[in-house]
């Protein structure tokens, strides 16, 4: 829509601007000498009415006062062609006539027209009707404007969302296909950018570390956080601080990361250690929900949940983390998690439990199916239709 | 969610209803607040219609936890359900909360 045009004297406000058609130019100058002494208001006068839509559109009026009889254009006719305009569709229009059957009136207004004067009326309320009108069509365009400018703004943080997700998707470790340790995963984030990451990488040759973590919350400040401390995982930077010890890492993590000093937010997380000479795996668990080890033989896998005792990550100043060991055999495999994979809201309004979760991706392993792929399947099929509540997080580690 | 409180000698028994998540957090932090900045320091939260914690939930009740260790007061969970407790164990809650089977063995 073509917005009225903004008063010089005070840029940024929309002026009062009345468009004339008449056919008669002694009503054109009766009207332009009556709206004379309004300073405010910007007056243009159309004697063709053949002309009247583009010049209209080209003054961009806040109200058109229409002859209703003309040569050629009756001026009812005209009110379609303002409508159909997008420049004029809305601008208000008053039906100047000579004309006072109540039939004609009643015609005017179910053409389109939103007022109706006799001509022609007193300067007074001709003015009067003239600024009101006018007021109510700057109302809009104002309105207008504040929704453009929200959609535009709307358009630009989408694309910036966009381009932070597109980063923390970049971060992620690419799947290893092969050597001692394989890795698959799948990541969906409940809003554009979530609050779970996860990575894993080799430590030294035989030390291969394993973490996943979760940020109370999602969206960005969530993920700006879940990406603070994954950064501090990958880089190990933390001081005096040995990563192949979970219990040390989960401690020094804790205080560098206390909630009061990242706006309350608090993670759980689940870190491990591989060692790929003694095929054990260290682990300890902060608040986590348990890693998941199945173990052979392949066709009756057996299950082992993997967590230690340990506070949420960054809850409490002081708080102590403890280490547990595992063996993994050839042809294990760890799966690590976040809680958003189980807890899932059921039709009935229960909630999927982490047994059944435990028991869907080991159903799978016993026949030989993609544990990840049968349990998104799953998921989806419990959820229905719409975006998850939670990021769903998952990481298997295969030990061939 | 619904919460309401009940005083039993020096101990205010508070009854969290319904859900306690993203959408309930923030009225519920501020009643439970609240009531410690009102006075309450002994405090016994009845678990037991508590159908679900989140994240956010969780961070509500270390909040609370924290305001009461902050005035020396006592603060113990009581009745969880078998799947908020299992999330209270998960979280490493029993660390810092005392969690009891009914409010009566709480008190």
């Amino acid at each position: 829509m073509q917005t009225g045009k903004q008063s010089a004297a005070d840029p940024g406000r929309h002026s009062i601007r009345v468009f004339l058609v008449d056919d008669q130019a002694m009503i054109g100058e009766a009207v332009r000498r009556m709206l004379a002494p309004e300073t405010d208001i910007t007056f243009s006068y159309c004697a063709d009415p053949s002309a009247a839509v583009k010049q209209a559109s080209e003054f961009a009026p806040t109200v058109i006062l229409q002859d209703l009889v003309m040569p050629d254009i009756d001026g009812l006719t005209l009110v379609k062609f303002y409508r159909a305009n997008p420049a004029t569709r809305d601008v208000p229009l008053i039906v100047l006539s000579t004309k006072e059957e109540p039939a004609t009136k009643a015609e005017a207004f179910a053409r389109g027209a939103h007022d109706y004067l006799v001509k022609l009326p007193d300067r007074v309320e001709l003015v009067a009707r003239i600024r009101h009108h006018s007021r109510g069509y700057i109302n809009l365009l104002q309105r207008n404007e504040a929704y453009q400018a929200l959609v535009a703004s709307q358009q630009a943080l989408a694309a910036e969302l966009a381009e932070a997700a597109a980063y923390v998707q970049s971060l992620l470790p690419p799947p290893l296909s092969a050597g001692p340790v394989q890795t698959a995963w799948r990541f969906i984030p409940s809003a554009q950018l979530g609050g779970d990451a996860f990575g894993y990488h080799w430590l030294d040759d035989d030390h291969l570390s394993m973490y996943l973590l979760d940020v109370c919350g999602h969206g960005v400040g969530a993920a700006l956080l879940s990406i603070s401390a994954m950064n501090v995982l990958r880089s190990q930077a933390l001081p005096n601080t040995d990563f192949h010890d979970p219990a040390q890492t989960l401690s020094a993590l804790n205080e560098a990361f206390l909630m009061e000093k990242h706006n309350n937010m608090y993670f759980t997380i689940w870190y491990g250690v591989y060692d790929r000479i003694a095929g054990s795996v260290k682990y300890s668990s902060a608040g986590h929900p348990p890693a998941l080890l199945l173990a052979p033989p392949a066709g009756a896998p057996a299950v082992a949940e993997l967590r230690t005792r340990g506070m949420v990550l960054g809850g409490m100043p002081g708080a102590s983390y403890t280490s547990a060991v595992c063996q993994v055999p050839p042809g294990s495999s760890i799966f690590l998690m976040s809680d958003g994979v189980y807890e899932i809201t059921l039709a009935d309004g229960s909630m999927w439990s982490y047994a059944e979760f435990a028991q869907c991706l080991t159903a799978a392993a016993a026949a030989g199916r993609p544990e990840i792929v049968e349990l998104e399947r799953r998921v989806h099929e419990l959820h229905g239709p719409g975006v998850l509540e939670d990021d769903f997080s998952i990481v298997k580690f295969a030990f061939p | 969610m619904q919460i309401s409180s009940t005083k039993r000698d020096d101990t205010t028994i508070v009854n969290i209803d319904g859900r306690l998540d993203s959408g309930t957090a923030a009225a519920a932090e501020k009643q439970l607040l609240d009531l410690v900045a009102g006075g309450a320091h002994r405090l016994v939260l009845n678990c037991a219609g508590l159908e679900y914690v989140s994240s956010a939930g969780l961070r509500v009740l270390l909040a609370l936890a924290k305001r009461v260790g902050g005035v020396q007061g006592r603060l113990a969970l009581a009745a969880p359900a078998a799947q908020v407790r299992e999330i209270f164990d998960i979280a490493g809650f029993a660390d810092i909360l005392p969690v009891f089977a009914t409010v009566e063995a709480a008190l």
